[in-house]
């Protein structure tokens, strides 16, 4: 008998197994269009083939006495035929063989489903970006791997499956971790816990041109429209004395030297006032302070040391997982439940291998919503497409609506889909 | 590609109407219908489980009746929580135990602790002598770590899923030999019994267990 291999979840993932539920999933989407019908068979095969590449994602969640861990899976993995549900709960012990992750196709398109304790936006992406390869490669697809994609040809290393919180933690930094009360949403929602999507396609050059001529980068230009929609549907929100709080995901291996495929992102906040005077202008100089303040190497490191030292006090870890999960589960609702208001997230630039591209019509990043986070939005670039899509609980779609109509304003050329919810 | 003239964007969709806006879409793909992009739904039927219900309810019911006669005619006693122990012990049993999909171990596990918990309430309700804690427990602890230990010899492919529970009821057998050295309970030989017998079985894990036993136990004990 081979020896198990085995993972302690990593600093971030620790909390999602206890405060998750079928309202909450935690689960982002990513998807591949292609150009041609997607063939089951061999889609199955392809994954069959990178899971071995994989073994951080080739697990099951098990239940220790002290905390979860991560346990290599010997079961198989299975596609399945898309959900019309986004981002449905992943339910640990029966769902897809206790894998963390799905893979659904229909029609065109390739999706992966990942919840979050398993990986972040970067590490789902290089494992679909390895699916969709091998998936080509089975098509009798030539492809000159110039750029690196993870393919079960090039050797795991062992970084890959390192915490990296752990390793760039500097327990000589400190941190606060209070932060003010934010305006929530309160809107009537779908039934069920399902989620609209909206997926607005553009052309990425005129979008970073419109951003060259407010000078900033994308992702403040997005987070400004955001602020300004938001400013311009207030209908939405509770209580509106509060700030408008942007929740802004960040790649930690920009700034740290990582390899890991597991969670090593953090966040940056930027807030507004919706209840004063705004206009597009002053959100936009607001967004560009915070970040410009916030995405700091020393600041960041600062923000992911108290969460790593709480995680290294003897006194909680021999806590029984019941307890703790009792306590995470109440500090969790207390804090980061009214600390952001809306979630963006911008995976940035997807670069793939000609020949690939030649096969994919675009890539859709979708970031779960919940309720305590009813509107998210992901972003990404691939073959100078921006993708800009919105998940949400929330039937009124006001705030969407004032972001693509501020961007057609713009003279940027949008293409919407969506998926059919629709008020019955 | 349909446009929707409000909001001045293009839409993808076989819809008649603007998903951002509501307004009617500007066709002008000349009856070329666009192909729907994601999976149709339907509203899910809710399954309403009968015999679940009239379970519940039939147990609300006695509850309810055996309260309602003991207050009525109260004699010193509240006998009506007996009948609370034991619906709740039915439910435990049921849902929990025998149409759980947990591990055998695990189940049985459970059960050792519920008919712990249970006979003890009961022995302080009827204010007798500690029969629960000095002879219950302790043989349910015997025949737990006995059961554990039978299906894992039955089945040791999955070995490694029963041990940690196989070691937690060894450790809990150990505590009605606590309770008697402090006293709780004066008669010594059933818990004696539980002690050496867990303490047989771990002897017989430890000289007999193999690598994975050795790792199951470092992975969920980790802290």
């Amino acid at each position: 008998m081979t020896r198990k291999k085995w993972y302690k979840l990593d600093n971030a993932a620790k909390i999602f197994p206890s405060v998750s539920n079928k309202g909450r999933t935690n689960v982002f989407r990513l998807s591949f269009d292609m150009i041609e019908d997607v063939d089951p068979l061999l889609l199955q095969e392809a994954l069959q083939i990178v899971i071995n590449r994989f073994p951080m994602l080739n697990v099951k969640l098990k239940k220790g006495v002290f905390w979860y861990y991560f346990e290599t899976n010997e079961k198989t993995p299975v596609i399945q035929p898309e959900s019309p549900f986004i981002t449905r709960l992943i339910e640990y012990y029966k769902d897809n063989n206790g894998f963390l992750f799905r893979i659904y196709y229909f029609k065109k398109r390739i999706t992966l489903e990942v919840f979050h304790s398993l990986t972040d936006g970067f590490g789902g992406l290089e494992f679909l970006k390895s699916i969709v390869y091998s998936y080509l490669e089975l098509k009798d697809v030539e492809i000159v791997n110039n750029l690196g994609v993870l393919s079960d040809k090039i050797e795991c290393i062992r970084e890959e499956d390192q915490d990296s919180f752990n390793v760039h933690y500097n327990n000589k930094l400190k941190g606060s971790r209070k932060e003010p009360k934010s305006l929530r949403f309160k809107a009537q929602e779908y039934q069920n816990n399902w989620l609209g999507l909206i997926v607005g396609t553009m052309d990425a050059g005129q979008v970073k041109s419109l951003a060259a001529k407010y000078n900033c980068t994308i992702t403040e230009l997005i987070g400004a429209i955001v602020f300004y929609s938001a400013y311009k549907s207030r209908h939405l929100f509770a209580n509106q004395d509060r700030p408008f709080t942007m929740f802004i995901p960040v790649n930690l291996r920009r700034f740290f030297p990582s390899k890991t495929l597991r969670n090593f992102s953090l966040y940056v906040r930027t807030k507004a006032n919706l209840d004063e005077e705004q206009s597009f202008a002053s959100f936009l100089a607001i967004i560009k302070k915070d970040m410009e303040d916030e995405l700091d190497k020393d600041k960041l490191q600062a923000r992911f040391a108290i969460n790593v030292r709480s995680e290294k006090n003897f006194a909680l870890r021999i806590v029984p997982r019941g307890i703790k999960e009792i306590v995470l589960r109440a500090t969790y609702n207390k804090v980061a439940s009214s600390a952001n208001s809306f979630s963006l997230s911008n995976l940035g630039v997807l670069k793939l291998p000609d020949e690939m591209k030649c096969c994919i019509d675009k890539v859709v990043f979708c970031n779960g919503a919940s309720y305590t986070y009813p509107i998210n939005m992901g972003v990404i670039t691939y073959n100078n497409k921006l993708t800009i899509s919105f998940t949400s609980e929330l039937i009124d779609r006001s705030l969407q609506r004032e972001f693509f109509r501020f961007l057609s304003k713009e003279g940027i050329e949008v293409i919407i889909e969506n998926n059919d919810l629709e008020v019955e | 590609m349909k446009e929707c003239s409000q909001c001045k964007v293009k839409v993808n969709t076989p819809r008649k109407t603007c998903p951002l806006c509501g307004q009617i879409l500007i066709d002008d793909s000349k009856g070329k219908a666009e192909e729907n992009l994601y999976p149709s739904y339907e509203y899910p039927n809710k399954k309403h489980n009968t015999a679940v219900r009239i379970l519940l309810f039939l147990s609300i019911i006695s509850i309810t009746i055996s309260a309602t006669i003991n207050i009525l005619t109260f004699m010193g006693s509240y006998w009506s929580i007996y009948v609370v122990l034991g619906v709740l012990y039915g439910w435990i049993l049921l849902r929990a135990t025998i149409l759980s999909h947990q591990n055998i171990a695990g189940r049985l596990l459970l059960q050792l602790f519920t008919l712990s918990i249970i006979t003890y309430a009961i022995e302080k309700l009827a204010n007798s002598d500690g029969w629960a804690m000095e002879y219950v427990i302790p043989f349910l602890c015997i025949a737990t770590t006995f059961s554990i230990g039978v299906i894992i010899l039955i089945k040791p492919m999955r070995y490694t899923d029963y041990v940690s529970y196989l070691f937690m009821t060894i450790i809990i057998s150990w505590i009605p030999l606590i309770f008697y050295f402090t006293d709780m309970i004066k008669v010594a030989w059933p818990s004696v019994a539980a002690a050496s017998f867990s303490l047989t079985t771990i002897v017989g894990m430890i000289t007999f267990a193999d690598r994975a036993t050795k790792d199951e136990l470092k992975r969920r004990f980790h802290i």
